[in-house]
């Protein structure tokens, strides 16, 4: 034993609990702005955090986390909050906090400080798209497909010429190439007869049958030498039908392709009549459009950072499933922890309630709970619930609940929030061209829900404002559809919207109706819709115009080859069976004019026996 | 550099008066700490062994150099054979949920894969490397030391400025 290196160990070990003592404070709450930061992708500060390693006690007295979108403003701050961690627990690396008390917080308070993050750039391994990768790029898509409507765009009249001069038309080039390529196809053909020459075997197996007489023919030998030739002429009648068969396979697959082909013409012509009408932003006056234009952005915007946020929730939650990990490949000397878990025990994390309180900027108080944050559901048997009060003098009211159940095999997630008897005063409620600027008077109310149901997700969002009165952006230099949209909202005190999506991991639809839809359809249609047909037919006719000839010609090929061809064939088909049965009647007639030689033959030969037996006899 | 620092110190302890067992009980202990992740809880234990038990620190420091240079080249097996030995045998999962689920050895991060298997290859390797290399110094001693001594290569490292001043600083340490 090493007297000396035992005191050694406890002097470093003196200093180590000292050290922790006075710098635990400082480089925890270091420690801890950095991830968060890192997480957030924005500042995250803590204030004064203090540690108490004794009682376990940690406290702050402030918290900020700031807007990654606007560095200026906080997404979160709160005020002073405290919780005691359980010493047993940590002993089995178990964090176990009873109570936690997060007081005044608030959202979208403005920051003195510039709050943006540079954080490291790490190459991450793309990850397997998930029903919240695909629903959040589906709803982006189906959003960005809505048709932009400009109003200072669409109150001008569209200048066709300038379209028409810089107008690509692209199915001229496509139906020169498939004339060229069918073309090729009719001229094999035609070379192919050229070349076997058919007619000319047809002409000389004709004159060879119309030869042999089969009742001027006297004697056997001769019979027989033109059995001979009609053998021959058969055999010269099998090889042209060898031909003749496998031609007409060949030709038909031809004449199927060219016309299955030449369909496609038409449907070339159409994309480009969409390809021009795209270029002159002639809108669909479909209601679906203008709800989705005005409202459909702000929506999906707001869904799919739930999701997002759902989806990270449910990834952490499959990270410390038991269930048999999957093999990683860690960084050099790092490994992968396995988790091992059974009911009955701790999970590794587990916040009991978090007791939450704080206004928004528009001064509605809000209070609530959300329970049972842990790492391991199945080992507590209870979900994690969030639920969340708040009202204000004024009557407006506020209600989110949420269920992040992971007991079962099948995740799910749900989401309500109610906000009842909201002021619409000094509220804009979209960036849309087509919305009105702000609110000045009217009360809204919105309510809206989500599921998530393993790979199901549905949910639904309605609101209605009224009693509204509304401040145009605009009161000045209105064009005709700028004015018209000012008297819709003149003639109107209420907006309402339902928005519903569902999705799955193959589809997604997002519909959303307003009243909005059919009131500026309705009137916009009574100013464009003429003028849009106009640009439409003029659009059209040009396109026709560039695409007539090569239509023409690739038609007058088609018909033109099909027939003759097909006609050519037919032709040999005839020929060649009529020559067939000529040739087998010929043989026929021949065999029996043998046979009555034969007998002939016979009778003489019998007679002249009897003549020379009745002379010796 | 590094290599010569090394040789310097291994003719050092093989010709010094320490025990071979001391010399191969300092080996393997330094190995433990070395081929393992190094902030782990069993290399704290190891730490305060070396330290209060009468083993060559110089040849647990030499050891834990050499050996740390292995587990970087040996980390993919270690990991296969971690991840073997805590997943693949269903035999074993009830000892480590157990384990999972109990104090303090729950902070030892033995369900790490690298933990895992550099460890069970530690552990396999302790009693043969504290024979080999007990025997290896005795044999050295009695036998190779000598001819060591003649090889050219050694009196001109011996004779250089940096071998003058590790034995400097040794002795003066001593």
């Amino acid at each position: 034993m090493r007297w000396k290196g035992i005191i050694t160990l406890l002097v470093l070990a003196g200093l180590f609990i000292a050290a922790s003592l006075i710098f635990t404070d400082t480089w925890l709450e270091k420690k801890l702005e950095k991830t968060g930061s890192d997480i957030m992708g924005a500042r995250v500060e803590l204030n004064r955090l203090d540690v108490s390693l004794i009682g376990l006690h940690v406290r702050w007295d402030s918290l900020q986390v700031t807007d990654a979108k606007d560095t200026w403003k906080n997404i979160l701050t709160t005020g002073r909050s405290e919780f005691d961690m359980d010493f047993l627990p940590l002993l089995r690396k178990k964090v176990l906090i009873q109570n936690v008390q997060l007081s005044n917080i608030t959202s979208g308070t403005a920051r003195t400080t510039d709050g943006k993050w540079e954080k490291k750039v790490k190459v991450k391994k793309e990850s397997k798209p998930n029903i919240f990768t695909k629903t959040i790029d589906r709803l982006e898509q189906q959003v960005a497909q809505a048709p932009v409507w400009d109003l200072k765009q669409l109150g001008k009249k569209v200048n066709l010429d300038s379209i028409i001069t810089i107008l690509q038309v692209k199915s001229p080039a496509k139906i020169d190439s498939l004339f060229n390529d069918i073309n090729s196809r009719y001229t094999h053909w035609e070379d192919t007869f050229k070349k076997v020459n058919p007619e000319a075997d047809f002409q000389r197996i004709e004159t060879q049958i119309k030869a042999i007489e089969p009742a001027k023919i006297k004697s056997i030998e001769e019979l027989q030498a033109s059995l001979k030739t009609v053998n021959t002429v058969k055999a010269d009648l099998d090889s042209l039908k060898k031909f003749v068969t496998s031609s007409k396979t060949g030709l038909k697959a031809d004449l199927d392709y060219s016309s299955t082909n030449f369909k496609m013409v038409e449907d070339w012509i159409k994309e480009d009549y969409a390809r021009v009408q795209d270029m002159a932003k002639l809108p669909d006056l479909n209601a679906q459009n203008i709800g989705k234009f005005i409202f459909g952005a702000q929506v999906v915007n707001k869904v799919n950072r739930v999701l997002a946020v759902t989806g990270q929730v449910r990834e952490y939650s499959n990270r410390l499933k038991s269930d048999k990990p999957k093999k990683e490949k860690p960084p050099r000397l790092k490994g992968q922890f396995i988790h091992f878990s059974s009911k009955g025990r701790y999970p590794d994390f587990w916040m009991k309630k978090a007791l939450i309180s704080g206004s928004t900027l528009q001064g509605l108080s809000f209070s609530g709970q959300v329970t049972d944050i842990v790492s391991e559901q199945k080992f507590i048997g209870k979900p994690t619930l969030v639920e969340i009060n708040g009202s204000r003098s004024d009557g407006a009211a506020l209600h989110l609940g949420g269920e992040f159940n992971y007991l079962e095999s099948e995740p799910r997630e749900t989401y309500k929030l109610d906000l009842i008897g909201m002021p619409m005063n000094n509220i804009k409620i979209s960036e849309s061209p087509l919305a009105p600027g702000k609110l000045t008077k009217g009360k809204g109310q919105l309510n809206s829900a989500m599921t998530i149901s393993g790979d199901h997700i549905s949910g639904n969002i309605n609101f209605i404002a009224d009693a509204l009165q509304f401040e145009m952006n605009k009161t000045q230099d209105l064009n005709k559809l700028e004015k018209t949209l000012q008297s819709v909202y003149e003639t109107t005190s209420m907006i309402d919207f339902n928005a519903g999506w569902v999705s799955n991991n193959d589809d997604t639809r997002f519909t959303l109706n307003s009243n909005l839809d059919d009131l500026i359809t309705a009137k916009f249609k009574s100013i464009l819709s003429a003028e849009i047909n106009e640009a439409k037919t003029k659009l059209q006719a040009e396109v026709n115009k560039r695409v007539a000839k090569h239509k023409a010609e690739i038609t007058k090929l088609v018909d033109e080859k099909t027939r003759m061809l097909s006609t050519q064939m037919q032709s040999y088909e005839d020929k060649l069976n009529s020559y067939t049965q000529q040739a087998e009647n010929r043989k026929k007639e021949i065999e029996a004019r043998i046979e009555q030689e034969k007998d002939k033959q016979k009778n003489k030969l019998k007679d002249q026996t009897k003549d020379k037996l009745k002379g010796v006899l | 550099m590094l290599i010569i620092k090394y040789l310097s110190k291994l003719l050092k302890l093989l010709q010094s008066g320490e025990t071979p067992g001391r010399l191969a009980g300092g080996f393997i202990l330094g190995m433990v700490m070395g081929l393992t992740p190094f902030w782990n809880i069993h290399n704290l234990i190891v730490f305060i062994l070396i330290v209060i038990i009468r083993v060559n620190i110089s040849m647990a420091l030499l050891a834990f150099a050499v050996s740390s240079g292995i587990a970087y080249l040996l980390d993919p097996l270690f990991h296969n054979l971690g991840y073997w030995v805590l997943v693949n045998i269903e035999s074993l999962k009830g000892l480590w949920t157990a384990m999972y689920n109990s104090p303090l050895i729950a902070l030892t991060n033995f369900n790490n894969t690298v933990v895992m298997g550099s460890l069970i290859v530690s552990i396999l390797l302790l009693a043969p490397v504290y024979f080999l290399v007990k025997w290896g110094v005795v044999v050295y001693r009695e036998k190779i030391n000598a001819k060591v001594q003649q090889w050219k290569i050694v009196q001109l490292f011996k004779s250089s400025k940096l071998y003058t001043f590790y034995e400097k600083i040794n002795d003066w340490r001593q």
